[in-house]
């Protein structure tokens, strides 16, 4: 008797044991990274696997265009991933879903995470009244690129050179670019706009602020692209590209094939530049009658709300924004904890970018970067802009009026 | 003799010759710049000649990058999805056409509805049917939804008018040498067949080997993806595209294509003409 009771409690032990061991976690993680940045992803999603031997973290991808497109239909299908990058502008459209996390009582129950060490200003874009919903891996202000040897063969000072006398504003700015373009007819002077029209809300908005304009108003219920400061800034891109020193929009005249003196653009594009065969190096925008403000990028790690392992999810999370983990990601994306950025850690990750103009162009920015607040449906009102574009620039376009145009249409998306 | 060639022949080749450039031109400025470094291809952008036959661009596709298993998952999903479409519209195309069923109009305009509605509109029940037979980050979906959803449709329409066409007459000829339903099938109406099955199948390939949507929905790892997605992923960390490779990629993905063409180009017209498809 004896003995079948022990070979019984055996079984049910057995049984329970390896009920316990199924208990394992799998949670998705979904990115958009590619080449390095995709490997050093599953790098550190192994190890945390390895760290944590209930949990195992399978990193799914897709390409940048479709990404929001396929997490959509993955929320809606029921499949909702665990945790996620979300870039700044797809942000607004999740939040209205809400399909995301709010992280807030879990980072106040952990010890580990110091939000104090986020700048404060890198939490807004996340924060919804007392919610958290993401925190930022990525803080990533638009600065200058510019081609060392078109500058001395147009016989000038670099940026650099202009900043260390105090004189790098949008004046030197475009008379740096008109002489470039003088020096040799077969290139362009300067750019303000990415090549795909698509991303035009990129260099131009740092030149808007400098000038005092904006894209919206604060509340982000009128459009201000007419007012006084945003008229300046394009009125400096239109009589650029009228004057033949900037590319036309959608022109393929990129910074890497070194026909072009300056452009703007965040620390991955750097990465474009690995095979270059001319001198390059990197600067603050340059000042307006607004001062020096420029566009900081983002994005971030969130948890989807639908998440069934919110607990373990929100883990991950956190030890993907860890001290530890940053510092990797670092050589892609300039950290938003301060301890970090400021660190030489960060300063010689890229092995492209010397310490000394990354702290210019991007630590010396940041303070006084500004992130670009959009509304749920940007992607309509971008799609206006674009639409306008090749307008706005053309020779002999009245800007202003073109403007107003715009807000016309725009004020009409922003009421809906 | 050979007759001697019009003396305006020659003007009107060249006439013809021009008026391909706009055309030629992309497809040659993309191979030309598979051969070229990232710097060199927007340098000076007409430029058809490389400074030098770089392969530099291809070993780093096929080595940092998992473009060999694209490569092959979108060539057999393709050769299935062709040869599977091929067989469904052949039978389906015959029944439609010739047998008679009660609610056979029904079915056929039911059929037909598969290829009215739009992907998007689809994405959603589409997903949760895959997601409750647990097929989601496979490649059974893609298959699947290429086979049976609107290029299906469109192929066992396609078939539907072709057989309509034939003369009823063949049938019943057969029919009294003794051969059944399946014989006529098999042994009288398939081999009249082949042009509308070969444009059926150049469909069903090229829809297939183009596929983004689905693919994007329902993959997501690189070493599973098919080559139009594979194709969006040599970018820097955050999106920027690497133009030297992204081209040299595309090429390798457009050549056996183009070749192919080239190849049984006369087949493929014939084919086409016959079954009044057209671009």
């Amino acid at each position: 008797m004896k003995h079948v009771v022990g070979w019984l409690l055996g079984v049910v032990l057995g049984v329970l044991g390896s009920a316990a061991a199924q208990e394992q976690v799998t949670l998705r993680f979904t990115t958009w990274a590619g080449g390095d940045a995709l490997t050093l992803l599953q790098n550190l999603a192994a190890e945390y696997g390895k760290q944590h031997p209930g949990v195992k973290v399978d990193v799914e991808t897709a390409p940048f265009g479709g990404y929001d497109q396929k997490i959509a239909v993955s929320i809606a299908g029921g499949n909702a991933p665990d945790v996620g990058w979300v870039a700044e502008r797809a942000l607004p459209g999740y939040l209205e879903n809400k399909a995301l996390l709010n992280l807030r009582p879990y980072v106040n129950a952990d010890s580990q995470l110091i939000l104090s060490d986020y700048a404060p200003t890198s939490l807004v874009l996340w924060s919804r009244g007392d919610g958290l919903y993401g925190l930022p891996f990525s803080f990533s202000p638009i600065f200058l690129y510019y081609n060392k040897d078109l500058f001395a063969k147009a016989g000038l000072p670099t940026p650099q050179e202009y900043l260390a006398q105090n004189q790098w504003n949008y004046e030197t700015f475009l008379k740096a670019a008109e002489a470039i373009k003088k020096a040799d007819p077969g290139v362009y002077g300067a750019s303000l706009f990415r090549p795909d029209p698509q991303l035009w809300a990129g260099a131009i908005l740092s030149t808007m602020y400098a000038y005092g304009g904006d894209v919206f108003n604060k509340n982000l219920t009128a459009c201000a692209l007419d007012s006084q400061g945003s008229v300046q800034a394009w009125q400096l891109a239109q009589g650029m590209v009228e004057g033949g020193v900037a590319p036309r929009p959608g022109e393929q005249a990129t910074f890497a094939s070194g026909r072009l003196g300056m452009y703007a653009d965040q620390v991955s594009y750097s990465a474009q530049l690995r095979q270059v065969n001319f001198k390059w190096d990197v600067a603050p925008m340059p000042s307006g009658p607004a001062g020096r403000t420029t566009l900081l990028g983002q994005a971030g790690y969130v948890v989807f709300a639908a998440s069934k392992h919110p607990k373990e999810a929100v883990a991950f999370l956190e030890y993907l924004s860890s001290i530890a983990a940053m510092k990797r990601t670092a050589q892609f994306f300039p950290p938003p904890r301060g301890i970090l950025l400021n660190s030489s850690t960060f300063l010689n990750s890229n092995p492209l970018l010397n310490p000394k103009s990354l702290e210019l162009a991007v630590n010396r920015q940041v303070a006084g970067a500004r992130t670009f607040f959009v509304p749920a449906n940007f992607a309509q009102i971008n799609d206006v802009v674009v639409r306008y574009l090749d307008r706005l620039l053309r020779p002999g376009a009245n800007v202003k009026e073109e403007l107003g145009r715009v807000c016309q249409e725009v004020n009409g998306l922003l009421k809906k | 003799m050979k007759p001697k060639p019009h003396p305006l022949v020659w003007l009107w080749y060249a006439v013809m010759a021009f008026l391909a450039i706009p055309f030629v031109f992309p497809t040659l400025w993309m191979l030309s710049a598979s051969f070229k470094s990232a710097a060199e291809i927007f340098a000076s952008p007409l430029g058809l000649l490389p400074h030098s036959l770089d392969l530099g661009n291809f070993g780093q596709v096929f080595r940092d990058y998992p473009f060999a298993a694209q490569y092959y998952n979108s060539v057999y999903i393709a050769v299935i999805v062709t040869a599977a479409t091929i067989v469904l519209a052949a039978l389906a195309g015959y029944g439609f056409a010739r047998l008679r069923f009660p609610g056979r109009d029904l079915l056929f305009i039911a059929c037909l509805s598969a290829m009215m509605l739009p992907a998007e509109a689809l994405a959603v029940p589409q997903f949760v049917l895959f997601k409750l037979g647990g097929l989601i980050n496979s490649h059974l979906p893609i298959i699947l939804l290429q086979i049976f959803g609107s290029t299906g449709a469109l192929a066992v329409f396609l078939m539907r008018q072709h057989f309509l066409g034939l003369p009823r007459e063949l049938e019943e000829a057969a029919l009294i040498d003794g051969l059944n339903r399946w014989g006529i099938f098999w042994r009288v109406m398939l081999p009249l067949s082949k042009p509308a099955m070969m444009a059926v199948g150049i469909f069903a390939f090229l829809n297939s080997w183009n596929d983004y949507f689905n693919p994007l929905i329902y993959l997501s790892n690189p070493t599973q993806f098919t080559l139009p997605l594979g194709l969006q992923g040599f970018t820097d960390p955050l999106g920027g595209v690497f133009w030297h490779l992204t081209l040299t990629a595309s090429s390798l993905a457009t050549l056996p294509l183009l070749l192919a063409f080239l190849v049984a180009q006369r087949q493929f017209v014939e084919s086409l003409v016959s079954s009044g498809i057209k671009g």
